[in-house]
């Protein structure tokens, strides 16, 4: 195991279920290697400190900034037709734009933008999912 | 006075570096944290906020599975498994296989471009889904980028909520676990079925993935046109040939700040345009789709057209568009 690869694998060292194997080549590498036990030492920390702060205000705050922007309070499961209604006023908002006469359609550029940049390691696989099925609608 | 300067720029640095390891901490827990729960995915395309229910398992060893329950994907299934990824929609029929984006991969690096590109910054946040979090905030550091919003899981890094505000600082998406449970997950929740039927054909408007630019070039027999002037902090991610329903190959190529990613790709030509009053006007004029979400920026080039279709200041776009060769 050389650095590069000990260091991809340090900030999962200390989580739990981790495969046994990996972890004892980690070990073996960072006995020989003060970098390395370095950088562990920093993400140790890093984890004490965000195990350590105390917490902020309770939760029932956290929307307001996002929901006073919206027009009205949406109920929790939408019926179908309010997906076609977002899907078709960006339609509408599109043909608005384009020159008339033309006859592009972003619709399979957005799909596919949808399906090969959005959605990644940062906790929302799932967004571009979403968003792809609603380019579909607009077709 | 000099001495308390110094303690100041030392904290400050410390936080930044602690920063910088809770972001690495949060990329390495998407995949290596075991759990289980349902999110909320909520996108606001326009006035309309539209929300969808996923359940979510991932074993921490690299697989994971998310189903859609509600909104409009509901009924699609994703299972992941590094570098491909399985679709269904429904509950029966074919899995569809399609290559992983590298946005879904972790690295090191990707790390360190964040931080080049972003200034990250931290708070103590409130109790998502019953753990306590920490707010991790990545603002661009030039304008014209949307801006993200993070809040993990100060047991184990795990982004919790993840939220997108658009280049013009306009909310347009959220994530949010509203349960979670951690630890093992059964392998054949988040496993492919040893007897599943999968579909690996090409379908007709397929995205292939190749490793470099070279490869790509080598199945479509003629040069990749790349833009010389990407937006700045962009770099080329990953390039794609795109199967034309008239037959042939097009290039798509995605480009990355670490967080924003920007799809270029080339029409096989304007054939669909002609004769119904089409005027083109001058050749290096770009015409955009604006959206909330991202715009479409189109442009004549070669035969056909270029499209560039990301959520940055238009101006950007179109310098990058013009950019080709
Ligand atoms: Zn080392």
């Amino acid at each position: 195991m050389n650095c590069e690869v000990c260091q991809r694998e340090l900030a999962a060292h200390d989580l739990p279920d981790q495969p046994a194997r990996r972890q004892a080549a980690v070990e073996a590498h960072l006995a020989q290697c003060p970098e390395c036990r370095h950088e562990l030492a920093v993400l140790r920390r890093t984890a004490a400190l965000l195990a350590s702060q105390p917490l902020d205000e309770p939760p029932a705050g956290l929307w307001q900034g996002v929901e006073a922007r919206l027009a009205q309070p949406t109920p929790w499961r939408l019926p179908r037709w309010t997906y076609a209604g977002a899907a078709a006023l960006v339609a509408v908002l599109a043909v608005a734009v384009w020159p008339p006469a033309e006859e592009f359609r972003a619709t399979p550029y957005l799909r596919d933008h949808y399906r090969v940049s959005l959605g990644g390691p940062l906790g929302d696989a799932a967004t571009g999912d979403v968003l792809a099925a609603l380019a579909e609608e607009t077709q | 006075m000099k001495a308390a300067g110094l303690l100041l720029l030392l904290t400050l640095r410390g936080a930044v570096a602690d920063d910088l390891a809770l972001l690495r901490l949060a990329l390495t827990a998407e995949t290596k944290v075991a759990r289980r729960g349902t999110q909320t995915v909520q996108v606001q395309p326009a006035n309309t906020l539209v929300s969808s229910s996923v359940d979510f398992a991932c074993d921490g060893q690299g697989h994971s599975r998310r189903e859609h329950r509600t909104g409009p994907s509901a009924g699609l299934v994703v299972l992941s498994a590094a570098p491909w990824e399985y679709r269904r929609q429904g509950s029966s029929g074919s899995w569809f296989r399609q290559p992983l984006t590298a946005g879904a991969l972790n690295d090191l690096t990707l790390a360190s471009r964040i931080a080049t590109n972003y200034t990250l910054s931290s708070a103590a946040g409130p109790t998502l889904a019953g753990r306590p979090t920490t707010r991790l905030n990545l603002t661009p550091k030039r304008s014209g980028n949307p801006r993200r919003r993070l809040w993990l899981d100060r047991a184990s890094g795990l982004v919790l909520q993840s939220e997108t505000d658009n280049r013009d600082g306009q909310f347009i998406a959220r994530t949010r676990y509203e349960a979670i449970t951690f630890g093992p997950v059964d392998a054949a929740q988040v496993r492919l079925p040893a007897d599943a039927a999968v579909d690996r054909s090409t379908p007709p408007t397929a995205l292939v993935r190749y490793d470099s630019v070279a490869a790509a070039e080598a199945r479509l027999g003629h040069r990749i046109d790349l833009p010389s002037t990407p937006p700045a902090g962009y770099k080329l991610a990953e390039v794609y040939l795109r199967a034309c329903r008239q037959g042939g190959w097009t290039p798509v190529t995605t480009w990355s700040d670490g967080v924003n990613r920007l799809t270029l790709m080339a029409t096989s030509g304007r054939g669909q345009s002609r004769g119904r009053g089409w005027r083109w006007g001058q050749r290096r004029q770009c015409e955009v789709q604006p959206s909330r979400l991202q715009l479409v920026v189109r442009l004549a080039h070669g035969p056909g057209e270029a499209v560039l279709v990301g959520d940055l200041a238009r101006a950007q776009l179109e310098t990058m568009l013009r950019s080709l060769p």
